[in-house]
């Protein structure tokens, strides 16, 4: 992982020292720098506003109010520093934060469950992928996602391979990753791909950006 | 002949009665008089005592022991009403200042009941010394005077004592004036004295439970009471719930995630050294996620953070995506309801759809929720929220709960809030289940 040769600047906000050290450590241990690590969402904006780091990771339960503050923290960083990637991370996911999250300018944010940081290289893959102005979100988030959708949108129209070929790009996985986990050939998944582009009316000369289009576009649906 | 023969025992029987009801009722009214004077006489001395300084603070402490005084009073004529009078008269109080000098009226009904309580008293002593003691002077205090007076022989020890008596008392009732006027008159009005007495009893009945309250009052105080308690033994469990939940999420969850994010971070930095470790490190991690995921459920099952934050509508879209089946959810319920309601029913909803999953077979289900006014709405003034929760499934629920499928639980629960549960499910289906919460609290 450190042979990406910018050094990301991180800031950390998580109310539970427990769980703050323990990503400090995991960062600092794979070449990340993390520049400040705080308790609190008034202390993560002040530390944003000093340091300007390329990442924040967000814990969506903090204090005062033990409610959303991480997440509204997220969308006031997310609006008023667009460099600052956000990358939320929670015991829970819910569907709700994510399309607030994917509210905002798209790109560039993140939202995963806290044990999912146990999978050190997958971890760093989604943070690297969101520092980066990508987004990664939670399996599970994604499956509640289609849940609310599949019903309303032209997404009723892809077939159940095609829902988990999406699913999976959501998540942000290379077709090759996609090929892995749903044990198929990267000639199929490109074959979905192309079908999922179809139905969802998005144009070849989106690029490689028309991938990010389709689930933005997708999940923006699932918003109300 | 047989007919004279069985009245006679009735007869006797019937006077014995009249007897005993007559001697309860007297009892009634003695101890009637007697609470009178002890109303009357405790705001008296209260007073007495204020005015000379007895007792030191002046107004608050007058008022407390008169109040406490009336509250025990109170029981008192609660206690005789109810073992004399037949009648169940509600007690002024039941404890607390707060409640003593309450503001509905109720205080000031009760305080008129003990001013009019000696007049009603003095008017009783009256009655009662016309008809039950003036007759009883005259059949038995007279006989015995006269006797004293005409007695032939000596005095009461006299050997010759009862001869005397006897002999002169023939001489008392030998005279028809006398027993007319001694015997037949008094013993006339004494009979006739048991209506009255009834009478007496009646009114007073009737003072206590227009003043003291009835019953009715009694079971209206009682009802709410209870209701206020079940609101707040409901709101305290809710609130334990969320505690349970927030201590969760702040303690074991954080350790066993912080927990697998070290065995993660031992994996990585073993990299590829000691495979037999890591295949361990592995397993611990995927034991310690489990873990993670368990309370992570407990903790949903309990009040998910989101129904606290988002609202109803959010938390269900959560649950429903846990459905290998499409769940349409459908919401209208601005202003969110309190709390507690809306834990109820998320409860319930997830209940249900879980029921869906174990048993319809179903292949698309919908929740429907919105505030509305329900048919059967038992005489709670309220708006009500009503869910609806629709299968294409087989059908075939039981809402006694008796085939497992929890709606009995779930029936239980919604009573907590007043609310309703209905279940139409044809065998074949559609199951069609309605639960209405009074949108209160």
């Amino acid at each position: 992982m450190s042979t990406d040769p910018t050094v990301l600047t991180v800031v950390v906000a998580d109310d539970s020292v427990l769980l703050r050290e323990g990503l400090v450590r995991l960062l600092a241990e794979n070449g990340i720098d993390v520049v400040d690590a705080v308790g609190d969402a008034g202390r993560l904006l002040d530390s944003v506003a000093r340091h300007r780091p390329d990442l924040c990771v967000v814990d969506v339960r903090m204090p005062p109010s033990f409610t959303d503050e991480g997440l509204r923290a997220a969308l006031a960083i997310r609006a008023t520093w667009p460099e600052t990637a956000v990358l939320v991370l929670s015991q829970y996911v819910e569907e709700h934060y994510a399309t607030e999250l994917l509210g905002t300018r798209g790109g560039g944010v993140g939202y995963l469950l806290k044990d999912r940081v146990a999978d050190v290289a997958d971890f760093l893959v989604s943070l690297r992928r969101v520092a980066g102005g990508g987004t990664a979100l939670d399996a599970e988030v994604v499956s509640q996602l289609l849940a609310r959708t599949r019903h309303t949108d032209p997404l009723a129209n892809l077939t159940p391979r095609e829902g988990d070929v999406l699913a999976a790009m959501a998540q942000g996985r290379s077709k090759g990753g996609i090929a892995a986990d749903l044990a198929i050939g990267e000639g199929a998944v490109e074959k979905h791909i192309s079908n999922i582009f179809a139905k969802l009316d998005l144009h070849p000369d989106a690029g490689e950006h028309r991938r990010v289009l389709a689930v933005l576009r997708f999940l923006g649906e699932g918003r109300g | 002949m047989t007919a004279a023969a069985s009245k006679a025992p009735r007869a006797v029987a019937w006077g014995m009665r009249r007897w005993v009801l007559s001697v309860v009722a007297l009892g009634h009214l003695g101890l009637g008089v007697l609470s009178a004077c002890v109303g009357l006489a405790a705001p008296i001395l209260a007073l007495l005592a204020a005015a000379c300084r007895v007792v030191p603070r002046l107004g608050a402490s007058t008022w407390w022991v008169s109040a406490r005084v009336f509250d025990a009073l109170g029981r008192w004529e609660s206690w005789r009403f109810a073992s004399f009078g037949g009648v169940v008269v509600r007690p002024l109080a039941q404890a607390g200042r707060s409640d003593l000098i309450g503001t509905d009226g109720r205080t000031w009904r009760a305080a008129l009941y003990w001013v009019v309580r000696p007049f009603l008293a003095a008017l009783q002593t009256v009655l009662v010394a016309l008809v039950v003691c003036a007759p009883l002077v005259v059949l038995v205090a007279q006989p015995l005077a006269w006797g004293n007076a005409h007695r032939r022989g000596g005095g009461w020890m006299d050997s010759s004592w009862p001869q005397g008596w006897i002999a002169s008392w023939s001489d008392y009732f030998g005279d028809s004036a006398r027993i007319v006027g001694g015997v037949l008159l008094p013993g006339a009005v004494l009979v006739m004295s048991g209506p009255v007495l009834h009478v007496l009893v009646t009114l007073d009945g009737w003072t206590a439970l227009a003043l003291l309250g009835s019953q009715e009052e009694l079971l209206a105080d009682r009802v709410n009471v209870l209701e206020g308690s079940r609101a707040r033994a409901v709101d305290a469990a809710e609130a334990e719930r969320l505690r349970i939940e927030r201590d969760l999420h702040d303690g074991a969850q954080q350790r066993l995630v912080a927990l697998t994010i070290l065995l993660g971070r031992a994996q990585a930095q073993l990299a590829d050294r000691e495979p037999g470790v890591r295949t361990l490190l592995a397993e611990a991690k995927a034991e310690a996620r489990a873990a993670v995921t368990e309370l992570r459920d407990i903790t949903r099952g309990l009040r998910p953070p989101v129904l606290v934050d988002r609202g109803l509508d959010a938390a269900l879209s959560a649950v429903a995506a846990r459905f290998p089946w499409p769940v349409r959810i459908d919401i209208d319920l601005e202003p969110r309801p309190s709390l507690t309601v809306e834990s109820v029913l998320y409860f319930a909803i997830s209940e249900c759809l879980a029921n869906v999953a174990k048993h319809a077979h179903a292949g698309r289900a919908a929740v429907r929720v919105c505030r509305a006014t329900p048919d059967r709405a038992p005489g709670i003034r309220a708006t009500w929220i009503v869910a609806t929760i629709t299968d294409d499934g087989v059908g075939g629920a039981d809402p006694t709960g008796r085939a497992g499928s929890g709606l009995a639980g779930l029936t239980d629960r919604l009573a907590g809030v007043d609310g309703l549960l209905h279940v139409s499910s044809p065998p074949g289906g559609p199951t069609v289940i309605t639960i209405e919460v009074p949108d209160v609290h």
